[in-house]
């Protein structure tokens, strides 16, 4: 039967497997870590507002981004013209949260359906840093820097992607079919 | 933290081969055990008065669904690589053909098989884990395990020529 084969092989496959004995230990200090990575990073993140909500007003009206291109903060101050803003996508619900914006010819789903377009995901995670561990973890690609960005670039069926660590606990990726993506990461704007 | 260090020790190792399992690297499963478990143990002092298993299993599945997710979006897919060591001499074509079988499924469809088979969930459980329904752990477990026969099927042919 089967399910009793595939029982048996998951595990044979799986007898040796043990976790190290100080991995409890290990995950406690990490957690630790990131605990207060997360308590400076929120304290950081009041004393930034209080000095935007002085500066703000100061510099409004100086080439403002439109509100749907501002993803999570991010302002996309350059796009290629004759694309528009499609319908979101729900997040990824993982370790890494994810929030997408998509222009495309029509409004449609480039990666699926073809036509043009351009895709600009932030993703917010207290583990996040800018190391090539870091960059890893989050995916794939080869090194390289576009517009001054250090980060990860893949170009597979028609699709080109980068991601980089703007700063800890973001990473900002872009993705392009059949438009330009150096322009569109060089226009990135990460404000503070 | 005692509890969470004796729910490691006690617990881990399982927690630990289920993510080799759902992921098919044990790199991979070691780095996602310890993102689940680092998040279980922040979230100690809610979690610690029921039983944690099924909140970091539920972890586990999911951030290897949706890392094979990115991953394909980069079209970068995880082919799995078998693991180091030698595999016992007993049926061992079977559990080779298998084990390769199980690391070629789609990643929910490979996460159905294990919780079903592996943990030995029941269909509602495993939708509740995924956060899908009842009715597509059945059509996922069904397409799974129709690829295996075929795949199991083939193997046989060929080795029979």
């Amino acid at each position: 039967m089967l399910e009793h084969d595939l029982k048996a092989a998951m595990t044979a496959e799986t007898a040796d497997l043990m976790i190290a004995p100080d991995l409890a230990e290990r995950v406690e200090q990490r957690a630790r870590r990131t605990r207060w990575r997360t308590r400076l990073a929120a304290l950081l993140a009041t004393v930034l507002a209080a000095a935007g909500w002085w500066l703000v007003p100061q510099v409004a009206g100086m080439g403002a981004v439109p509100a749907d291109q501002i993803i999570d903060g991010v302002q996309v101050t350059h796009l290629p013209p004759g694309l528009i803003r499609a319908p979101d996508e729900p997040p990824d619900e993982d370790d890494f949260p994810g929030v997408s914006a998509l222009w495309s010819t029509g409004g449609g789903k480039p990666f699926v359906d073809g036509g043009d377009g351009i895709s600009v995901s932030v993703y917010r995670s207290a583990d996040i840093e800018n190391t090539p561990a870091s960059l890893d973890e989050f995916g794939a690609g080869e090194p390289r820097e576009i517009a001054g960005k250090w980060g990860r670039h893949g170009m597979m069926m028609g699709i080109e992607v980068f991601y980089w660590v703007p700063r800890p606990g973001m990473i900002v990726m872009v993705m392009a079919v059949g438009s330009e993506l150096e322009p569109v990461v060089e226009g990135i704007v990460v404000p503070g | 933290m005692t509890g969470f260090a004796d729910f490691v020790a006690a617990r881990g190792t399982a927690l630990l081969r289920t993510a080799y399992l759902t992921c098919g690297s044990v790199h991979e499963a070691e780095d996602v055990l310890q993102a689940a478990l680092e998040k279980a143990c922040r979230n100690w002092s809610r979690i610690d008065d029921r039983d944690p298993e099924p909140y970091v299993r539920r972890i586990i599945v999911n951030t290897v669904i949706s890392r094979a997710r990115r991953r394909a979006i980069l079209r970068i897919i995880p082919t799995g690589s078998p693991p180091d060591r030698p595999a016992p001499a007993d049926d061992v074509v079977l559990r080779h053909v298998l084990m390769d079988g199980l690391r070629a499924l789609p990643p929910r469809q490979r996460a159905v098989i294990v919780l079903r088979y592996w943990e030995d969930l029941t269909e509602s459980q495993t939708a509740e884990i995924l956060g899908c329904s009842t009715g597509t752990v059945k059509s996922q477990t069904a397409k799974a395990m129709a690829r295996l026969r075929t795949l199991l099927g083939e193997e046989v042919s060929s080795a029979g020529t």
